[in-house]
């Protein structure tokens, strides 16, 4: 009988779900729209006319497609829920805290042979706290001085490589646009050192949690060569929500190193969209670390437009708590012998969930693709979750593509030998733990980097550096 | 300084040590031999503080003090040291980092000051050349890609190291060239001293006629089934355990 009853209540179960879910999503939808309104009639864009148009359409576009749900295959493994449930407010336009900023910043010290800093405060430009080269070849500048100074140039591009696959999130991104970095690579410029930009957090209570909405751009010329760090780190103590979108597009030839690091503390959100176009013969070289947040989501597209282009994605995934970090890549091979390579780990303890999904799509045209993806998660304790999905869709008939998933724990045989010979426990486990993580972190293009974020996985998850 | 009593161990409700006795003073160098199976690696990873086996009987003492009670790491804090019958590899680590953290790990332990990076290469230097290793070894994750002989040689070269109070070997002789069998002797019994004793676990005369045992016992399905001097070896290495069998025989006939 309770079989029964429970079968015959299933549809109105769904039918409930899915009532609430509209009305959940028609909520969210309101309020952000009398933010909206408010920001854009309140006089907060005042001097951004050059983005009216762009914001409109975003706004119209996330209006349309609505908060995404676990109905979605793209949100399956994380509920965006506690997303939309956020009653966020805007931080007050112009108000950079340089005192608190630097407080925070001190995690993120300057790396060497940082020749340009952009610093952003709660999504506003901190002049005082960012510095310039002005070297031949580079522009970095905050996206509203390059607007106002070569508005051809950042419109062309702006929101223009996307093709139609944003989700609601990045279009929420683009009806908010506010500031965010411009770099800009002429033909032929070998930039020794790097460029950094920096997000930083600082604004919101528990009532109401700040949101941001950081932006970049990235525009290489034929045969440039970069590497640009972007980073986003934030107070521990009270919670944001940022949202962030970044454009890279590669001109033939272009070679560009791009690390996207995020340290968001276990009470606040991260989502961010990172889209890349590349054409003939460029290189994208992607190193995605991902520390911590209460809900986490990096979604990253690579576009392979041109024959001969190479993307390598190194990812790095690590919470602990209860924190749930979600990357989702795509890399699409549309044009002949494109190689692709990517790498993604995921460190996961205490009752933390990772999500891995990892779509590769070689077009018809694509052929002597080359693609090879791995994903390996690591699980230090028993109520930690990961969710891994490889997903190849392939549509050219000669082509080469691996990809392949495990996922594990500390071997306790290594545990116990290294304790043998004195290790305590805890240096066990972190020192095989910084072996896991090591291959990410030599890789970056900074050595700086990834002694720092070897400091901040050893204050959250125990690992040892290994020098 | 090493007293066994009774030691019963399980694994997985299976009883794998069935009371071993065992006593072992300073300076003094016993031998475990007995047929595959019988329990020698059990005994030795019991000793170093393995948990996958249950001890459910049984004390052991170093220097009066109650091993079983002892973490693996506070055992090697006080001086236990076990080379590994199969070493395990560990990618990603290297070798010379971990040894150095080893060595400062038994250091903190013991009250001794840290060892820093540069004295660490020169007296890691020296061992690796007393024991004709390929200082290359050092640079590489530890054991990964070694060699049978090169991971036998790495144990040893862990153990002049750490100089433990009690080393037990676990078929540290297998997998040896001549040569090296000569040289990891050596090492052995460079480390021979009033204050230090040796378990060396073996099956082959070979290494027992460059490293003298004081004793030599024979465990034989989790019990010291017979215990003699060096010349038990000998006669085991001619006759073989035909005979336990034999015995044992009898005995369940009886
Ligand atoms: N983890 C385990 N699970 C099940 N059985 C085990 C386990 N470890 C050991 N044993 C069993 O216990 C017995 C003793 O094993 P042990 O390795 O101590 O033998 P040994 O005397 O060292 O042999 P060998 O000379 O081959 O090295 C064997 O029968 C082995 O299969
Ligand atoms: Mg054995």
């Amino acid at each position: 009988m309770a079989m029964a009853g429970s079968i015959s209540n299933l549809p109105r179960r769904r039918e409930r779900e899915q009532a609430r879910a509209a009305t959940m999503s028609t909520e969210v939808r309101d309020r952000y729209h009398e933010l909206f309104a408010l920001r854009e009639q309140g006089g907060g864009v005042a001097d951004a006319a050059w983005s009216t148009g762009l914001r409109h359409r975003g706004f119209e576009r996330f209006a349309e497609l609505g908060w995404p749900t676990t109905r979605m295959e793209d949100w399956r493994h994380t509920n965006p829920a506690p997303l939309a449930s956020l009653e966020v407010t805007l931080p007050p336009a112009g108000r950079v805290l340089n005192g608190a900023a630097r407080r925070i910043l001190n995690a993120a010290p300057v790396l060497p042979g940082a020749t340009d800093r952009l610093v952003f405060v709660d999504g506003c430009y901190a002049p005082g706290l960012s510095y310039s080269s002005a070297r031949a070849g580079l522009v970095a500048l905050p996206l509203a001085v390059a607007a106002r100074a070569q508005e051809d140039l950042v419109l062309r591009h702006l929101a223009s490589i996307d093709g139609g696959e944003s989700g609601a999130l990045s279009a929420l991104n683009q009806a908010f646009l506010a500031d965010g970095a411009f770099v800009w690579l002429g033909e032929e410029a070998c930039l020794e050192g790097l460029v950094e930009v920096i997000h930083v957090s600082t604004a919101g209570d528990d009532c109401r949690p700040a949101a941001t909405f950081p932006r970049t751009l990235v525009v290489a010329g034929a045969g440039a060569r970069a590497v640009l760090v972007e980073r986003y780190v934030c107070a521990g103590e009270t919670t944001h929500f940022a949202n962030a979108v970044t454009e890279v597009y590669l001109a033939p030839d272009a070679s560009l190193a791009h690390c996207r690091v995020t340290e968001t503390s276990a009470r606040s959100y991260h989502v961010s969209s990172t889209v890349v176009h590349q054409h003939a013969g460029s290189v994208y070289r992607g190193h995605a670390i991902t520390v911590g947040g209460a809900l986490v989501r990096n979604d990253l597209a690579v576009a392979l437009d041109g024959v001969g282009a190479s993307a390598v994605l190194a990812g790095l995934f690590v919470a602990d708590g209860r924190e749930h970090l979600d990357n989702h890549t795509l890399i699409r091979h549309n044009r002949a012998s494109c190689t692709s390579r990517e790498l993604y780990k995921g460190i996961l303890a205490d009752h933390a969930t990772g999500v891995f999904r990892g779509k590769i799509v070689v077009a018809p045209l694509a052929q002597k693709t080359d693609s090879r993806q791995t994903n390996r998660n690591l699980l230090l304790s028993q109520g930690a979750t990961i969710h891994s999905q490889p997903q190849l869709e392939i549509y050219a008939d000669d082509v080469k593509c691996t990809h392949g998933a495990a996922t594990g724990r500390l071997d306790e045989e290594s545990v116990f030998y290294l304790c043998s010979r004195g290790i305590s426990l805890p240096d066990a486990r972190g020192i095989l733990t910084g072996a896991f993580a090591a291959e990410l972190l030599d890789g970056l293009p900074s050595e700086t980097l990834g002694e720092q974020l070897r400091d901040t996985l050893h204050d959250r998850v125990g690992l040892v550096r290994l020098c | 300084m090493l007293e066994i009593r009774n030691l019963h161990a399980e694994v997985n409700g299976v009883e794998i040590l069935r009371g071993i006795d065992l006593v072992v003073k300073s300076g003094e160098v016993h031998s475990i031999m007995g047929p595959n199976g019988s329990g020698k690696s059990t005994l030795a990873q019991v000793l170093a503080g393995r948990t996958t086996y249950a001890v459910t009987q049984g004390e052991v003492l170093l220097d009066g003090k109650n091993l079983l009670e002892l973490e693996p790491e506070a055992r090697a804090g006080e001086g236990v040291f076990l080379a590994f019958q199969y070493p395990v590899e560990i990618p990603g680590v290297s070798n010379s980092y971990f040894l150095r953290a080893a060595l400062n790990a038994v250091r903190r332990y013991r009250g001794e000051e840290e060892v820093d990076a540069v004295d660490f290469l020169a007296l890691v230097r020296a061992k690796v050349a007393a024991l004709e290793m390929d200082p290359g070894l050092l640079k590489r994750p530890v054991n990964e890609g070694f060699s049978g002989g090169e991971k036998k040689r790495n144990e040893i070269l862990q153990m002049v190291v750490l100089e433990p109070r009690l080393a037990i070997l676990d078929e540290t002789d297998s997998g040896l060239d001549i040569d090296a069998l000569r040289i990891v002797a050596n090492g052995v019994n460079a480390l021979r001293d009033p204050r230090r004793s040796f378990i060396v676990v073996t099956h082959y005369q070979r290494l027992l006629s460059h490293v003298v045992p004081d004793f030599v016992h024979v465990l034989y399905a989790g019990r010291v089934v017979k215990s003699g001097g060096k010349e038990l070896a000998l006669e085991l290495e001619e006759h073989g355990y035909g005979w336990l069998d034999q015995q044992f025989a009898q005995a369940a006939r009886a």
